[in-house]
């Protein structure tokens, strides 16, 4: 039986590790990013995403350095983001290692991107990831530019769009509940999940190994991610897949 | 020596990993020149991507015969993903086309209207016989798999492994001296890693 994912989200700035809240990526977790994937107990992990949040578009070519060096350690799925805007770096990222990447402001400026890069390298190598942001009478609506710019769009309707136009996968995040440690937007997921004939990731709030089990049990994701909370604590991937497997929830044993 | 077929889809540095993970003084070439292939002791195909595409490249490099060649001397041969899907008579992937033919089969679509295709992610799989291939590997052990089309085999004891998605689809063939994973070894973690290493030490 098919299972349901569990997936470590590694932020990058400047080969540097950080750590999110609010998509303000401040504290500086490890050195380097080789670093934080030999500090995971990497064999509980299903899939790794590995995201470059630099404000600086200079940072692409450092960033693939990273992911060259990462993936060498890598034994599972590797995907990869941030600041892919063109075909070119799409496939330098994936001639380093990577198996798939996210694509984000591009995507949503420039739908057709999506087709492009579908067409060219399979629609399961491109992870349409969106993050959206909650207006004060509770819609949803797409931020783009890093969190930045929140736009006109309804989540939902770009979900729906990006789906259409070749995404493999839908990467949710909520700003709202970026590092704020209450748990998933499970709302926000569920909505999205709901509608998509694609996987959904969920993204964003974990701070309890409880959190991942409310995603998986009270949205229809596919995939349950975290960044922060993985470099809290010792073997926090083996705690982490452990708390769901005591759930007797669908995922991979160690 | 263990030779992986580059032949100009995708990227197999993670394949070269794999095979070094548990030693890593092994010799371990990607090999691009048909006329080497005789050189390497167990051969690894590789390969993602549509089935047309790379079964072209293989030809345009020569490496069709060279593969059969090297098969029918008895040496082991390991194709993964789409390279497994290779070893077929024929695909039906968006068309009608002929592969190495080296384990009697065809490779079709999934048929299903409730499950997404591609079957992408963790799967189990079932070991039909037993065999040094899976040494320490647990039965029904999950491993990775992105595909959307799967191999049937004319003779149904060159399955040796199997996965349910929607149906039950053979995910390891192997006759003599020839074996194929529809999943990613390279990207299936400990378990993955043992089936490589199963693999190139068999002997």
């Amino acid at each position: 039986m098919l299972k349901q994912r569990l997936i470590a989200v590694i932020l990058v700035r400047d080969g540097r590790v950080v750590q999110s809240v609010k998509f303000k990526h401040t504290n500086v977790i490890h050195y380097d990013a080789i670093h934080a994937i030999e500090s995971f107990n990497r064999w509980a992990i299903d899939e790794i995403v590995v995201l470059n949040v630099s404000k600086e578009k200079e940072s692409k070519e450092k960033f693939l350095e990273v992911i060259n060096k990462i993936s060498n350690e890598c034994f599972v799925p590797l995907c990869v983001g941030g600041w892919v805007e063109d075909m070119e770096y799409a496939r330098a990222l994936l001639s380093n290692g990577a198996d798939k990447f996210t694509v984000n402001t591009e995507a949503f400026n420039n739908p057709d991107f999506i087709s492009t890069l579908a067409k060219k390298f399979g629609s399961q190598c491109v992870v349409v990831s969106i993050d959206s942001k909650k207006d004060e009478d509770g819609n949803e609506f797409v931020a783009i530019n890093r969190g930045r710019d929140i736009t006109e769009t309804s989540t939902f309707d770009w979900a729906k769009k990006a789906e259409k136009y070749g995404a493999g996968e839908l990467f949710v995040n909520s700003i709202d509940h970026d590092g704020n440690r209450k748990g998933y937007n499970l709302d926000l997921i569920d909505n999205v999940a709901k509608s998509a004939n694609v996987p959904v990731i969920a993204m964003g709030g974990v701070l309890q190994w409880k959190h991942l089990v409310e995603g998986v049990n009270q949205t229809a994701c596919s995939a349950v991610a975290a960044a922060n909370i993985f470099h809290y604590t010792e073997h926090s991937t083996k705690k982490a897949k452990q708390a769901l497997l005591n759930e007797e929830l669908n995922f991979r044993k160690i | 020596m263990i030779g992986i077929i580059e032949y100009g889809v995708g990227n197999i540095k993670s394949v070269e990993n794999a095979v070094k993970y548990f030693d890593a003084s092994i010799q371990v070439d990607l090999v691009d020149d048909a006329d080497k292939l005789k050189d390497y002791d167990k051969i690894i195909l590789p390969g993602v991507g549509a089935f047309e595409d790379a079964m072209n490249k293989i030809r345009d490099r020569n490496f069709d015969q060279a593969i059969k060649e090297e098969a029918d001397k008895g040496k082991h041969i390991l194709g993964i993903c789409l390279g497994m899907q290779l070893l077929a008579s024929k695909s039906y992937e968006f068309g009608e086309f002929e592969g190495l033919d080296l384990i009697p089969g065809e490779v079709v679509k999934f048929e299903s209207e409730i499950l997404s295709i591609p079957h992408m992610g963790w799967n189990n799989v079932h070991f039909e016989k037993e065999g040094p291939l899976f040494n320490e590997i647990e039965n029904d052990s999950d491993f990775y798999f992105v595909h959307s089309f799967h191999y049937q085999c004319t003779n149904p004891d060159h399955g040796i492994g199997s996965t349910e998605y929607g149906v039950d689809f053979t995910s390891i063939v192997n006759k003599d001296n020839v074996f194929g994973a529809q999943f990613h070894p390279e990207k299936s973690q400990m378990k993955g890693l043992q089936f490589v290493n199963n693999f190139i030490t068999l002997s």
